[in-house]
Parts: structure tokens; sequence; C-alpha cells
């Protein structure tokens, strides 16, 4: 019954939600409306338990103390969680204190972190480009024919580099991306019909 | 896909195997050598929602992943960013350690959750990853502009690095930094292929002859346009 149970409400909720969507079926609508407002409510419930774990899991290594390395952004942690969360809260979500945290800490961290890839790029870049193979030699040719396409030093080495890279974008690459992408679509609804037909029960545990 | 399914029962098809899957096993044995944790992570995708997909996929070969890695005694790591997410990997891994017979094993900061904010999330991963420098690295399911990043990260900490993921955007950067990486359907098609179960191979089965289908009318369509005739791609482009 643990397993059957969650089977058969996925099952039920599943055909609904699709029935809704697919189908003009106006006595659905409000049953559709009501389990999409159950998952924000369960969505809530997750967030504390959530939540509950980041606190306690920082909470402790602060408190067993140890290396300044482990403590301290444990600490910055908690501090920064703590004092969003009273900002949001209690001074309101357009407060100056909250939108100087927004604009003047999450942004600029996020954008510092977008910005690595650059970096992160360059090296797996060097490394899978080295030819150790015939394939990774076409992966070399074919990165480089590319750079030298879309660099503007390509064009003036020679000006049908532009075009053997937009030859590659367009040809080789659109068609090996549209090909990952119909299995991805098909391996999608597979996944999906195992789960609402209960031949998938892997995230309801092992058995 | 409901068709293969059925004849399933009576004969099971045969999966190629795949080299990310294989190496699973072999990576999991390489962290209980070394004494040191698997790191795993789903992504920071929902268990609901478009990114549903590739995050149950993910969390079905975290049970696996927990299985062995409960059996030889090896510690996990599990990065989640997303609350619903979390909830259900914690009760997977839970599952899986108890189905092993090691309940007591699994530590309490095995699953810890990070942000849903994607570079809070990223950080975090990062952060265990350099703090606990695990063996081996993980990272099946969904993921966007961070996978280079947390792909760098493992290869910085002396990691095997094994992913999987639909975002046909980042399976190029999977690709250039991991040592393996599932791609697309191939991810989704592994939970079934280390269940061993009929029925789901079955389905994979089912879903390489609507593949088969799709590339016929598409093949149908392109010979429809060279001789002018529009209704294929005026079909199919609805």
């Amino acid at each position: 019954m643990k397993r059957e149970l969650p089977v058969f409400l996925t099952a039920i909720t599943g055909l609904i939600l699709l029935a809704d969507y697919y189908f003009n079926i106006p006595a659905l609508k409000p049953y559709a409306s009501a389990m999409q407002n159950w998952g924000v409510i369960i969505a809530a419930f997750t967030l504390a338990l959530a939540a509950a774990n980041l606190i306690k899991i920082h909470t402790l290594r602060v408190s067993r103390g140890g290396r300044i390395g482990t403590v301290l952004p444990s600490l910055v942690l908690l501090t920064g969680l703590f004092v969003t969360i009273f900002s949001g809260i209690f001074l309101g979500r357009s407060s100056p204190s909250f939108s100087f945290i927004f604009n003047n800490m999450y942004t600029p961290l996020a954008a510092a972190f977008y910005a690595m890839t650059a970096f992160h790029l360059a090296s797996a870049s060097y490394r899978a480009f080295r030819a150790r193979s015939a394939q990774a030699a076409v992966l070399l040719i074919t990165g480089v024919l590319l750079m030298l396409g879309r660099a503007p030093i390509g064009e003036t080495i020679w000006s049908r580099f532009p075009k053997i890279a937009d030859w590659i974008m367009g040809v080789g690459n659109l068609a090996g991306s549209r090909g990952i992408m119909i299995s991805i679509a098909v391996g999608v609804i597979g996944v999906s019909m195992r789960v609402l037909t209960g031949i998938d029960r892997a995230h309801l545990g092992a058995e | 896909m409901l068709v293969a399914v059925y004849r399933s029962r009576t004969s099971v098809p045969k999966i190629r195997p795949l080299a990310g899957l294989e190496a699973i096993e072999e990576a999991v044995g390489r962290a209980t050598e070394m004494g040191k944790p698997v790191l795993f992570t789903p992504g920071y995708g929902d268990v609901a929602g478009t990114n549903a997909a590739p995050t149950i996929a993910g969390l079905d070969m975290l049970g696996y992943v927990g299985r062995l890695a409960a059996r030889r005694d090896t510690k996990m790591a599990v990065t989640v960013g997303h609350p619903n997410t979390y909830a259900v990997a914690l009760d997977v891994l839970r599952s899986a350690y108890m189905v092993e017979g090691r309940p007591d094993a699994l530590g309490d900061d095995a699953v810890t959750f990070g942000s849903e904010i994607q570079f809070a999330f990223t950080a975090h991963t990062l952060g265990r990853i350099q703090r606990e420098k695990p063996a081996t690295c993980l990272f099946l399911g969904y993921f966007a502009a961070e996978a280079i990043i947390v792909a760098e990260a493992a290869v910085a900490a002396g990691s095997i690095s094994i992913a999987g993921a639909t975002n046909h955007f980042q399976l190029p950067f999977f690709v250039a930094a991991c040592d393996y990486t599932l791609i697309g359907e191939e991810f989704l098609a592994a939970g079934a292929y280390v269940s061993n179960d009929p029925r789901r191979i079955g389905s994979i089965q089912g879903q390489d002859w609507v593949k088969a289908i799709a590339v016929a009318l598409a093949v149908i369509g392109v010979i429809m346009q060279v001789f002018g005739n529009k209704s294929m791609a005026t079909w199919l482009g609805k």
C-alpha cells in the first residue's frame, strides 16, 4: 500500500492535468486548478523542510567549531539567511535594506559566478581539443574553424572563414542538435508515460 | 510504447551497453578504494514542471548509486537545488540504504539543500566538492549554465566525473569537461537500463520505434518538399 497509493495518486493527478491541458472540459477545470494549488502548498512545506536542513547543518558546523575555513562560510550563510528573511518578512520586499541585499550583494555575486564560466570553458576546451583520437581531431579542426569564422581576425585572414563557420553551425551543428532534441522529446514522453502508468517507481524509493 | 511494454512480458529486448553507465559502478568502486565520498547531484530542477523528466531520471539513478554506496560502505554527498527534489532525494537515498540493510550508515549531512537560485546552488555544490574532495562526481539531472562550473570543479578536485543531462545547450560543456557523458535520451533510459525491469526496458524499445517513425516522417517530408509538395512540412510544422 505504501507504494500503490502514491502510484495511484500520481496517475489520477497526471491524467486530470493532461486532460485539462489538451481538451476543453469545463467539469475538469476546478479539479485541475485545485491540484495545482495543492502543489504550491506542498512546495511551501518542502521549502520549510529544506530550510530546516540548511539551518541545522550549518548551525552544527558553527557550534562544533574547528578550522576558520569551515566555520566562517557557515556563519556567513546563516547571517545572510536570517538578515534576508528578516528584511523580507518584517520590512517588506520593496524596503531599502532588501533592495540593497538584492542589488548590491546577490546580483554582483551571481554575475561573478556567471562570468567564471568563461575561464572554466577555456580550461575544459584545452583538454577536450587535444587531438588524441580521430574524433578529438575532428573536434579540434571544427573548433578552430568556428573560432576563426566568428572572430574578426578570421575574416581578415581569409574572407571564407565566416561562411565555413555559418555552414558548420547551420548544417552540421543544427542537424546534430535536432537529432538530439527529437530523441530527448521522445525520451521525456517515455519517462512521463512510465511514471504515470506506475512502471517507473524508482523515485518512490528502492523496493 | 505501450505495445512494446506489453510485448516485454514475453521477450525482453536488449539495450546496448552504455560506457557512461558501465563506468558508474567502477567510479563508486574507486571512491571505496580511496576512502573518499561519492558526490551526486540531480541539479536544481523540480520534480514537477518542465524540468521534471531529467530530475526524476536523476533521482532514479540516485537510488542505484545509493545502493552501490551502501553496499560498499562508501560515503554519499548529495547536493540538491530545489526543496521538492530535496524531500524526494532524501527519501530515495534513505530507502536505498534501508534495502541494503545499512540505514545507520547514512549520515545526517548526506543530502543537503543549497538554494533554489541557480548560482547559489552552484556555490553550494562547489563548496562540497572543494571541502570533501570526492573521488567520484555524478552530475545526473537538470543543469543549465552551472554545468561547466561544477564539472571543472570536479576536475580540479581530482575526481572522476560522469554527467547526464537533457539540456542540449549544456551537453557540449559536459562532454568537454567530464570523463563520461550520457547524452539526452541515454540519460533518460539509464534508470531502465540499470533496473533490469523488463517493462521499463520494453518502454525504451518503444521509444526507439517512435524515433524510427519520426525519422521516416522527416525523410518522407524532405522527399515531398524536393518535389514541390509542402503538405507534410505544413502538417509537421503545426
